[in-house]
Order: C-alpha cells, then structure tokens, then sequence
C-alpha cells in the first residue's frame, strides 16, 4: 500500500511533463485569462462561459471566476454568457497574452450599452460533465419550504436521482446511504448538515453564493464519499461597496453585511442567523417553558483580497450550533465549525494553483445537571468530537482550448472523540473515555477535458487515495458473531490497517447537433468514513467511525449513460440518465445493535453489499417569465447482507420507485412573483409487523423480513408569492409569503402499532402526519 | 440517557403533528410458537407459558398451545418435568431455583422441539430503600407523590437489573393527557456507567397518599437483559429497522427462558406537609 502511495507523484510528475512539452507554446498562439464577475457586487462568477465566435470554442470560468484561453494570433470576438446575466461581447486584436476581466450585468437591472449575444447557453449539451444539477440562489429564495426558511438541502431534493424525507436532514443519492454524501461547504467537509433534527439545514442561503450535485461522473478533484458531492461556495462579498441585507421570518432572522476591504481588491461578507421561538418562551408564565432554551444560529464569514495580478487570498469560515435545554434539568447543544484558508496563485498565465487548508470539526455535548442537594447525584456531562485538518493543492493548467489539465494532492488527519463521560462532583456515574481514533486519508488525481472534435469531448481522471487508522490505542478484533478475537496495542502514529486504491473517472460526451448530445461516464468511489446511526435521517449524536480492521472501505462504482437535448433555442434544457451503481462493504447494524457510548461499536456492525439502478427525466426551464423544472425519478435500491434475513435480497430504507417534482416559478408582473412546488412520490421501504403474541400480558408486534412494507404514498403542494415593496435606489424589501402543505395532505411521518384505546380486543396501525397546512410570511430588506 | 432523547424528539414534534388510524394491508406470517419461561431464587412452582401468534388485525386471543411436553433440568442433573394446570401453563412441581446454577429448558410441542439455557446470577441485589416527594404539576409531572428505589450496584461491569411495579397490588395505568395507557412493566437498569456505585431509579408513577408501592428487583443475566432491552425496543416502536427481540430460543420461537433472582421491598406513601 505504501508502495503504491509513492509511486503516485511520480505518475502524477511524469504525466505532467508529457502534457506541458506537447503544448509547449507554439508559434504565434496567446493567452487570453481574466476573470468574469457581477457588474453590482464584484462577486465572481463560476461557470460562466467565454466564447470565441471565429473559432467556436471557448472556456468557462472556475470557482474563482478565472478563465484562460490558448489560441492562434487574430481578431476575434469574445462572448462571455452567464445564466441570468446579459451576454457582453468585445472585440480582441490578440497579438499579446491579454488579461480580460469583465463585468457582467444580470438581466433584471435594464441597462443600454450591451449587445445582447444569441450564442447558446448551451453547457447541459457540451459539456462532459453529466449527472451534475446546479441550483441558483435566485431559485432557490422563489421556492416556497416549510416555516419560509430557504433551505438548499430541502431544495435539491426537488431534483432528479435526490431523495429525502419530510422530517429527515439526511438525503440519498442514486440509492447511497445519508453518509455517503459528500457536504462542502467552501471546501470544508460539514459532518452534519441539519438543525433541529433535521427541520434545517445549517446553510444560510443569504451567505451562498453557488450549489453543485454531482451525483455520478463525480470530478477526480473530489473523494472520499461513495454516492455524491454537494459543493457549496459561500458568497465573498461585494467589492464595489457597503451593502446589507437580511429578513424577518416566523422562527428566525437574518442579516448580513458586506463591504470592499478595499475598493475592486478585496471584500468581506458576514452573515448570520438565528431562531427566536425560545424568546417567546421566555415570555411564559409557565416556570418550565421560561426557562427551556430551544434555538439555532448560524455565522457565516468569509473574506478575500487580491495580492497582485497573480493571487488572491480568501478566508472563510462557519459557526453554528443549536441549543437545547429544560431549566436546571438538561441541556444539549451541537454544531459544526468549519474553517477554510485558500490562496490563487496564477504561475503563468495558463497554470493555476489553488492551496487550501482546512478546518472541521462536529461536536456535541449533553448535560445531566444532576441534584446537588440529593446523596444520590446523577449529574455528568457526555461529549463527542469529530475534527478534521487538512491541505489540498489543486492545480489547473489550460494547455489550449481543447485541452485543459486538473491535478492535485491531498492530505486529511481525522480526529474521532467517540464519547467522554464527565460526571458532576459527587455524582454516581463514573468517569468513562471511549478511545479516541486517528487516521490519515491522502490522494493524488489527475484528470483532462480533451476535446477530439467539436463533437466528441472527453473527460478522463484517475484518483489514488490511502487511508490508514492509526495509533495509540488498543485495537480489537472481532468475530462474525462480534466478539473479540484479538486484542492489540499500537503506539502513537503506528498504522493499525491501511487501504488504497484506484479510483477512475471517465466522462464522454458526443455532441450530435447544437440541441443534443449523448453522454456516458463511469466513475469508481472509495468512502473511508462511515456513520453509525439510530436513524435514516440523521441525529446529533450520529458517529463517525474511520475504516479500521474490522471495516473495510465502502466503494461504489456507477456507470451511467445520458440523453441531453435543449429546445427552442436553449429555452428549454431537457436530460435523460440511466445509471446502475454497484456498492461494496455497506454498513448495516445488528438486531439490537448499541450504537451509544460503546467501545466495541465495530461489533454492532453488520457488512454486505447493495446496488441501485434507475432512471431520471428532467425537463427546466430557465429564462423567460416562466421558470421552473419537472423531474422524474424511477428507480430500485437493493442490498444483502449475510446478517440480515438469512443473506435474502431487501430493499434499502430510502428505496422508493416513483419521484415526481414539479417546481414553478412565475413573474406575474414587477411586484408580484408567484412560485409552487409538487411533490408525489412513493413510500419508503419499511419493516411493518406480521402478527403479534403475548408477553407478560402485553401486545407484542411480531416482525418478519427486513422492508417488507411501504409507507402509504406521499404528495404534497407548496405555494409561495413574492410582493416587492417600494424601493429606492439605495433600499429595496419585499414580502414572502408560502403555504407548506397547501391542501393539508396528512402524509405518514412514522406508522405506529398499539392496541386500540376504545377496544382492547383489537390492535390498530396509527399514521402520524408531521405538519399540516402551514402559512408563513418573512420580510427581505437590502441596502444596496 | 434514552428518556432525555425521546423527550427531546417528543416535544419537538408534538408542536406539529397529528394522528390518524389507517388500514394497512399487512403480510400475515404462519403461527409461531411463544415460550415464556421464567425461575428464580424464590419459591415455586415456576410458570412456563406456551401460547401462538396471531395475525395483527386478528382479536387479541392467543391460542394457548396445550400437550406440550416442557421440562426444566439444572446443571446438577436435577430435571423436572412440568405439570400444564390449565391449558397452556405448565408448572413445575418440587423445583427450587438457585443462584449460580444453568437451567435448561426443553419443550416439545406440535412435533418440534424447542430449548434455551439460562444462568442464573450468584448474587441476588438488595433494594436499599424507597422514598416519596411531592412534585407540583409542571411539564415534567402531573401533581402526586412519585417515588424513587435505591440501590448499590456490586463491583465488577455486568450487572443487569429489572424493576416491575404494583401499585396496591395492580400494574399500573399511566394516564397520557386522558389515554389512559397500561405501560409495559418493565423498568430497567445496567451499570454501564454507574458500576460498583450506590444509585437510584426514578420512577414516573404519580401516586396519593395511602397508595401502596410493591416493588422487585431482578438481577438478571446479559441475556436475559438484552431479550427485554430489545423487546422494549419493539414495544416503543421498533426503530428503524424493527426486528424480534434477542431471544435464546433463537429465532426459532418467539419469548424467553430467563434464570433471575429477586428482592423485594413494599412501602405506603405518607403525606408530607
């Protein structure tokens, strides 16, 4: 293992120098980079396209906004495009490399002085990348959600392949299970995405800039989870001048404040949240309820400056947390905290170097005050961790037009405290410390957009990552039945099981005509990290565990082929996809498993196997008074485990055949914009009881195969408008008004079983339904 | 640790949700056979219950599973064979359980044979004591008296305990905001966190003076222990993958056979000021 580790740079080296010395300049050609950004904020723009008529190529920009261009000498008219902006076009006499920095100006401002280009905005057709979906903030603020609180990860589950449940904070991707989704928030892997048990998301939309799925054909620069990569870039804040915003909503509020640090070279941007259901607790007379706390908040900061032509500093992090508590009885709190350093190097003007350092850490904590006065004090306090470190170098080299190079290195220390027990003095519960783990995750990738013709365009990447657990601890190994085998002690940083591997990415695209193109991808995925929890959903006391000598690696390889047309001029963006996924070394539990504070977790753990196929439709329409999207989902997720039924085949938890969502979003005219969203879909798979018998006098359910049942099927409408109020040049607000649940659907959250309260002869199945219809209305302000 | 969580998904959801009886088309399995068995330290005979499973829209009747041959043998060599006094319980004649020893259980019923093995603890663990407070109505507690046992956990990991309460002689109904609910009896303990300590259980009964409080405690083996952590699990819903409690029959009938010993300790609660 590592052997091979070694030998990646060097490949990584070598390849290099083959493709620097095949493009190594030639005559008469030239660079063209800049970078493409917001006219109104200076916000940088990722994945806007620069356009080169004469020649019918282009580039688009990267996370940064940056863009470079290798072409032959000549005059050429540039086009930059963006979704939701006015296209700008400009002449260039490219005798010299150029820097080209434009502004773009989105399209609801009116404004003279652009030509308006008819060039396709046609990425969903050319581009290599497929089972991606992006969503713009703009939308996402249109669709209407639970309690009017924006939320990405209730939004993405609108679209084709995602899943989730009402009450869950956890989604599932093309049949993965909730860990195996990789959350970046700008680069910073988020352990744990939910509020309040999953009502919420920890993303406050106001400080998101940018959201990308990718749920097959996942970017070689991306590793460490098996299904998909949520990839979300907080905004960086205006460069041109002060300007703030924010909003009053039923259970919370937001502000944030953005500002240049100086003019055009560097900005920053704060952003806060914070629920407020608590402050009217405290207005009870009631002493419990005046005295319970029940609240999130959220802090977003991010800041970024311009060192020269060539670099560019960015700072960001996240705070959040949520905090519950009864009076002098119990408390628990939870969140993450993230922290992100990066500088943009530009080498040359062709080769781009990203260097990142990164912070994570999830923790909880529970507090038993305990009854001083009483001899029989029960008071402790339980904590878990999990923290991350981490550097990333990601390099972009554009060596022409059709050629554009991405390779990397990363290396990523987790640290896991699995629960610490401190009891209060004179408590009768004893200090207890799960060992904490250590591990070391590394890779290296490669990958290319090549493109042969103008029809066929490939995207080729490698990845190697290693993953080892390491020491101090005692280490156990364990049975089939879960029992220890072997006991080991291993000293500080002494590998206790190591594991690497290949992971390639291969992404082809024929493009038939400027309308449609066919595209295939196949990509494998190693997952070192697995979560154990009491839930599909997701809890606060979920744990992280690494791969180990009793847990191998989770991987997943997905094939998957595509249709993809746009209409009417690129109106109307429109996608099949099929895919089939293979999964090894999935994680399931053991009846009666005790996942909470328990040194031998790993022998709770059931391994098996699991596989997913399906097929996804999305029809979007993204310009034009009219915008929105319907998708389709069908599709199967299987697994089998020799632990569970015998070794026979059941369906997941989140497999469920029919998805449908339709999304509108509707400018009635300038001061009213109407939205709705519709969802239908089939129960989850789920474990209903097949009789019963007696116990102790006592109904007892009698249960059979893992899955057998469904929940009843599931619809619900939400409706939303928009009324923008009087605004002046320097003040803008409007209100948001949304119905959740628009007709009261009653859907199952959960199906009980209990004994019938009018007649104790009989048992009955109860459905409890989570929210009915539901109004609520927020107020958005901004100083521009 | 699990009360303060259910607390905490209660309350967060019962802001919202509402409940509904629906019909379910369910999967009905064949009848399985339950054996319930238990012995202790105390004085016989000893029950073993053999009954059937039904179908769950079916009535609550449990055919009782009569013409059993069930037999009880220690690891002394000492075997009794169990008398059925009424249709479906048999009784064990001159048995007399003992801390320490392994007990089998055998039973022959319908042409299958069926058998579990359990340990019975070599120490049997005192209740200390019983004491009663006065609680105002609050969130936490409807207006009474509520009691709480203490206890002293012995050395060394691997002590499991049950608690089943009568309230003047009866199990008791707990009243949830007027669903008037007969709770499972089983009130249980580990000291996972506390071992070798002096301790209490908190108990969540509402009482008025004069009521009298029948206590026991059951110091149980790890298996014993799992099959009722699990079967509370089943009674509290299941989770997310709902299965049959960890039995030592197997899966191949449902209940239990389970060796225990027991204390006692009866008191009445008295006003105070």
């Amino acid at each position: 293992m590592i052997r091979c580790c070694r030998v990646i740079p060097k490949i990584l080296l070598i390849a290099l120098c083959i493709c620097l010395s095949a493009s190594a300049f030639g005559q008469g050609k030239f660079t063209i980079k800049g970078t493409v950004s917001d006219a109104g904020t200076g916000e940088t723009l990722i994945g806007a396209t620069v356009y080169i008529q004469e020649l019918s190529n282009g580039a688009t920009t990267n996370v940064y906004g940056f863009y470079s261009l290798t072409v032959p000498s000549g005059d050429y008219m540039l086009t930059f495009s963006y979704v939701g902006y006015e296209s700008q076009s400009t002449k260039v006499t490219l005798d010299q490399a150029r820097t080209i920095d434009i502004e773009l100006v989105p399209e609801s401002t009116e404004l003279q002085e652009v030509v308006v280009s008819a060039d396709p905005e046609d990425e969903n057709v050319r581009s290599t990348q497929m089972s991606v979906n992006k969503l713009d903030m703009r939308e996402v603020e249109a669709i209407p959600v639970v309690f009017g609180e924006k939320d990405i990860i209730k939004t993405i589950q609108l679209l084709p392949g995602i899943k989730g449940d009402e009450g869950g904070g956890g989604f599932f991707v093309r049949g993965g299970s909730a860990d195996q989704n990789l959350i970046l928030l700008d680069e910073a892997p988020v352990y744990n995405a939910s509020h309040l048990l999953g009502f919420f998301s920890v993303f406050n939309s106001d400080a998101i800039k940018d959201l990308t799925i990718y749920k097959g054909h996942i970017p070689a620069e991306y590793g460490g989870r098996a299904s998909s990569v949520l990839d979300i870039k907080m905004k960086e804040g205006n460069t041109k001048k002060f300007a703030a915003q924010g909003g009053i909503g039923l259970i919370s509020s937001r502000a944030t404040v953005e500002a240049p640090i100086v003019k055009d070279k560097g900005s920053f941007v704060l952003s806060g949240r914070r629920t407020y259901v608590d402050l009217f607790l405290g207005l009870s007379n009631n002493k419990d309820l005046n005295s319970s706390t029940l609240y999130f908040y959220d802090l977003n900061a991010k800041a970024n400056y311009r060192l020269g032509d060539k670099d560019r500093v960015f700072v960001s992090g996240y705070f959040g947390r949520d905090n519950f508590g009864f009076a002098d009885v119990f408390g628990f709190d939870w969140g993450n905290a993230t922290g992100t350093v990066r500088w943009n190097h530009l080498f040359n003007d062709r080769l781009f170097l990203n260097t990142t350092a990164v912070f994570s850490d999830y923790n909880y904590d529970v507090n038993i005050y305990g009854d001083e006065d009483d001899s029989e004090n029960n008071g402790f306090k339980v904590t878990s961790a999990i923290r991350d470190w981490s550097i990333k170098e990601d390099f972009e080299y554009y060596i022409n037009p059709q050629n554009t190079l991405r390779f990397g290195l990363s290396v990523i220390r987790h640290n896991f405290v699995p629960g610490e027990i401190i009891p209060v003095d004179g408590s009768y519960i004893n200090e207890q410390k799960l060992q904490r783990k250590y591990a070391w995750e590394t890779a290296a990738y490669i990958s290319e957009d090549i493109e042969f013709s103008p029809k066929l365009n490939l995207n080729a990447g490698l990845r190697y990552s290693w993953f080892a657990q390491v020491g101090p601890g005692e280490v156990f190994t364990y049975d089939e039945d879960g029992d220890i085998i072997d006991t080991q002690d291993y000293k500080s940083g002494e590998i206790v099981k190591a594991y690497g591997g290949l992971e390639p990415r291969l992404g082809l695209t024929y493009v038939m005509n400027d309308e449609s193109s066919v595209k295939a991808s196949y990509g494998r995925n190693r997952q070192y990290l697995h979560l154990v929890s009491n839930s599909n959903s997701g809890t606060p006391i979920d744990l992280w565990i690494p791969s180990s000598n009793n847990v191998r690696p989770q991987i997943a390889d997905q094939i998957a082929l595509g249709y993809f047309r746009n209409l009417e001029d690129n109106t109307y963006e429109g996608s099949v996809e099929v895919y089939y996924k293979n999964m090894q070394n999935q994680v399931d539990y053991r009846t009666g498993a005790e996942l909470v504070f328990n040194e031998n977790v790993e022998s709770q753990l059931l391994f098996g196997k699991g596989w997913s196929y399906g097929a996804e439709f999305i029809l979007r329409k993204n310009t034009g008074d009219l915008t929105g999207w319907v998708s389709y989902t069908y599709s199967k997720t299987e697994r089998k485990f020799d632990g569970v039924d015998y070794g026979q085949v059941y369906p997941a938890s989140w497999d469920r055949p029919h998805d449908l969502s339709v999304v509108g979003i509707y400018k009635l005219n300038p001061k009213w914009t109407l939205s709705a969203s519709f969802v239908y879909y089939t129960g989850n798979a789920i474990t209903f009881p097949v009789g019963k018998y007696q116990i102790e006098d006592e109904v007892i359910n009698r249960y059979g195969k893992r899955n057998n049942n469904r929940l009843p099927d599931y619809n619900r409408l939400d409706l939303g408008a928009t009324l923008k109020l009087r605004s002046t040049a320097k003040f803008e607000s409007d209100l948001n008004f949304s119905v959740y649940n628009a007709y009261a659907r009653k859907n199952a959250f959960i199906v009980n079983f209990r004994e019938n309260p009018n007649d104790a002869t009989k048992t009955e199945a109860v459905k409890v339904s989570l929210f009915s219809i539901l109004p609520s209305v927020t107020y958005n302000f901004r100083f521009k | 640790m699990r009360t303060y969580w259910i607390l905490t998904i209660v309350s967060a959801l019962l802001l919202f949700s509402c409940e509904e009886v629906i019909e379910l088309d369910l999967d009905n399995a064949d009848p399985e056979i339950v054996i319930e068995g238990t012995l202790t330290d105390q004085a016989g005979p000893y029950t073993v219950k053999l009954s059937e499973s039904v179908g769950f829209y079916d009535d609550n009747v449990f055919p009782a599973v009569s013409g059993a041959v069930v037999r009880i043998s220690d690891d002394n060599g000492y075997a009794n064979l169990l008398e059925e006094v009424e249709p479906g319980i048999y009784q064990t004649s001159d048995l007399q359980g003992q801390r320490g020893s392994t007990y089998r259980l055998e039973v022959e019923a319908n042409g299958a044979f069926y058998t579990a093995v359990s340990e019975m603890p070599e120490l049997a663990v005192p209740i200390d004591s019983i004491s009663f407070r006065y609680e105002e109505e609050s969130l936490f507690y409807k207006e009474g008296y509520y009691f709480r046992a203490y206890f002293t956990d012995p050395e060394g990991l691997g002590d499991y305990y049950r608690f089943t309460v009568l309230v003047n002689g009866e199990v008791y109904v707990f009243d949830f905001d007027g669903d008037l609910i007969e709770d499972d009896n089983l009130w249980l303990a580990d000291d996972k966190y506390t071992d070798g300590n002096s301790q209490d259980y908190d108990f969540p009964h509402t009482l008025k003076p004069g009521d009298v409080v029948s206590l026991q405690l059951h110091h149980l083996n790890e298996d014993t222990f799992d099959y009722y952590r699990t079967l509370v699990d089943v009674i509290d819903g299941g989770g997310v993958a709902p299965s049959n409690p960890l039995s030592n029959f197997g899966d191949t009938a449902l209940g239990y056979f389970g060796a225990f010993s027991v204390t006692e300790m009866e008191r009445t609660v008295v006003p105070t000021n």
